[in-house]
């Protein structure tokens, strides 16, 4: 008796808290391989213009690198801070796809392969990260006699990021917090949250 | 017989616990590790090897490339293995990996190929895998933002 009771005891105790992986390797390759879990500079750019809520950026750099400057519209989580349990329901939306960056790829890269790893979907890269966004909207500029209608597009879209970089970017830091509080508490009316 | 009734509910009670006992001690899929650690390892930056201390090294460490199926290869290493991505868990790679007994230095045109297979593969359980980094630190921001201006920062420190 006292056997079965240990034997019970052991299958239904919760097991050492160890964040491991939901998906198996296999799966996990293979979501990555598809080469779907990239947005360029150039889409993010778009995402930021039209304030698309269907898209969360994530800055995964340390909080003194997002305050000298960030893409508008950005959350900062720090990757070491990336598996802290306040960021989960953040990172772990059903409709809102998430796209971390840093100033390169490889802390972005496997800020996105462990979130997967850990179940949750809709994760992606921003190809480049800011060193990317500075090469591609900050300092790209038209230089022909002739444009087509394409690239006119595309420099309007960088053109319109740049102004509003540069715009949140220049704010004391003051009211950039102001800014960012603003901004969450307009979301949470929108999503029907409480103040 | 009353007995022997007895003892086959028994049996089957601890037959039941046991297969449940063996489900949750049993390693599900191949990942090991704790996502935690690789978090720590990589913030800390230890999964990166320069160039520098390759070069200065080489024969303690095993270069694996990571090619994209579609392009040529871009980076060139002596004595590499050479996979695609999709190809990292193939049993015949794997087997490599787990005989050799020096480091692992992934290469990949893509730094963010690299960083996904040293999760994937650290999450498995192969602790002397590491990603090679032709920078110091690759992770820094060339350009420095002031309110209308951007600048590099190698012209700013030049």
């Amino acid at each position: 008796m006292l056997l079965i009771a240990l034997g019970v005891l052991l299958a239904f105790m919760p097991g050492p808290s160890v964040q491991k992986f939901k998906l198996k390797p296999a799966e996990l390759v293979q979501q990555l391989a598809a080469d779907e879990g990239y947005f360029t500079v150039d889409e993010v750019a778009r995402f930021v213009n039209t304030e698309d809520s269907t898209v969360q950026l994530i800055d995964i750099r340390s909080a003194e690198e997002f305050r000298k400057c960030n893409i508008p519209g950005s959350v900062n989580i720090p990757f070491d801070e990336l598996l802290n349990p306040d960021w989960k329901s953040l990172l772990n939306q059903k409709n809102i796809r998430i796209i971390y960056y840093g100033n390169d790829d490889l802390l972005a890269g496997a800020a996105c392969t462990l979130v997967t790893g850990l179940g949750s979907a809709n994760s992606f890269v921003m190809k480049g990260g800011l060193n990317a966004w500075f090469e591609t909207v900050m300092l790209s500029d038209f230089t022909g006699e002739k444009i087509t209608a394409r690239e006119n597009a595309l420099f309007e879209n960088r053109l319109k990021a740049r102004t509003a970089f540069t715009q949140i970017n220049s704010l004391p830091d003051s009211l950039k917090t102001k800014y960012f509080d603003a901004k969450r508490l307009q979301q949470k009316k929108l999503d029907g949250g409480c103040e | 017989m009353e007995k022997l009734k007895k003892l086959k509910w028994i049996i089957l009670i601890v037959l039941v616990i046991a297969a449940l006992v063996l489900v949750r001690t049993t390693d599900s899929g191949g990942f090991k590790g704790d996502a935690r650690e690789a978090v720590a390892t990589i913030a800390a930056g230890d999964f990166l090897i320069s160039i520098n201390e390759y070069n200065q090294n080489k024969e303690a460490f095993q270069v694996v490339t990571l090619t994209q199926s579609e392009n040529p290869d871009t980076v060139q290493f002596e004595n590499s293995i050479k996979i695609t991505f999709e190809k990292l868990l193939e049993e015949s790679v794997i087997q490599q990996l787990k005989e050799k007994q020096i480091k692992i230095l992934l290469v990949s045109a893509d730094n963010s190929q690299s960083s996904n297979a040293f999760v994937i593969l650290n999450q498995m359980g192969f602790k002397n895998v590491f990603v090679l980094s032709n920078e110091v630190n690759p992770e820094v921001l060339k350009y420095q933002f002031q309110p209308g201006i951007v600048s590099s920062q190698k012209s700013v420190s030049e």
